[in-house]
């Protein structure tokens, strides 16, 4: 008498030296089931040969599987032969799924599962990426605000400090023209006749004549 | 007490073989795809033709050609990867 497909899963992982345990969901359209080993996770994923028609279909049925890797240790997924005769083992390979293969006689882990921490306990351990540049960037912003308040401060108090006598501020905001002049030059060597004589100016203009104008 | 088997594995290469069916002319022959565009100087197009992937391997019990998919069916298939074909042989 044959054994249903899930109790010969079963027994083959319990002689491996796992136990069973809960956790399997049934809600993913093929049977999976749950197994510790010694505190690990390890989740089977049993594809029925009768619900897998084409190679697309298995292939979905592989991609749903790998959904479960982020919930446990170790991931299987079990094939029948004639469907693991149409998919190549490096695609389980390469994703770190394990592969079994099974027919009415026999289960053959074709493919060990690759151990890896679930997402889930992962998570809590590693920190989301870009926390740690956020909290450098308001650690800079902190900084940058206290130089500016402290600038401010400075710059108000030299504001309040007069850095010249009031004279010389008054001086400096005058116009040029409403400037008081320079003193004139002084100009009483000469004798009282020469002051505003207009032959002064004909006299020294004889001495700046060209010689060209007398007749010798 | 009884001995266990000793099993080994042997792997064979895949073949690939794209096969052209005319699926409105019944008695027209299957040609490999490149022998079709030599002949007709064009790809086949749908949907008069269709492409069939054929993958055949040797068998390692017999040395005869078969389809993988017969592989599925057999005992001593254990499983495909990296376009080889890995059966079980068993010596004792």
């Amino acid at each position: 008498m044959s054994l249903p497909l899930e109790e010969r899963f079963r027994r083959y992982f319990v002689a491996k030296g796992l136990t069973p345990s809960e956790g399997g969901d049934l809600g993913r359209g093929f049977p999976v089931l749950a197994f510790r080993d010694e505190g690990r996770l390890v989740l089977v994923a049993i594809m029925p040969g009768g619900s897998l028609g084409s190679r697309t279909s298995i292939l979905s049925a592989a991609m749903g599987a790998l959904e479960l890797k982020r919930s446990a240790h170790a991931v299987y997924v079990a094939l029948p032969k004639l469907y693991a005769s149409m998919i190549d083992g490096e695609i389980f390979e390469e994703r770190g799924l394990g592969l079994i293969t099974f027919d009415e006689r026999r289960l053959d882990e074709v493919v060990p599962a690759r151990a890896s921490e679930p997402e889930a306990a992962r998570a809590p351990a590693g920190r989301p990426e870009g926390i740690e540049e956020l909290e450098g960037l308001r650690a800079k912003v902190s900084e940058l605000e206290a130089l500016v308040r402290a600038l401010d401060r400075e710059l108000k108090a030299l504001r309040e400090v007069p850095v010249a006598p009031q004279a010389a501020q008054d001086l400096a905001a005058q116009p040029l023209s409403n400037r008081p002049a320079p003193p004139a030059p002084p100009t009483g060597e000469l004798p009282s006749y020469f002051r505003d004589n207009p032959w002064l100016e004909i006299l020294a203009k004889r001495g700046r004549e060209g010689p060209g104008r007398y007749v010798g | 007490m009884s001995a266990s088997p000793v099993e080994r594995y042997v792997y064979g290469p895949i073949r690939s073989v794209n096969l052209v069916v005319d699926l409105e002319d019944p008695l027209s022959p299957e040609l490999p795809l490149r022998e079709f565009v030599r002949a007709n100087g064009a790809p086949p197009s749908p949907p008069r033709y269709r492409v069939l992937e054929l993958e055949l391997a040797v068998c390692p019990e017999d040395h005869q050609p078969v389809l993988l998919a017969e592989c599925g069916g057999c005992p001593k298939f254990v499983k495909r990867s990296k376009r080889h074909v890995c059966c079980r042989r068993v010596l004792v």
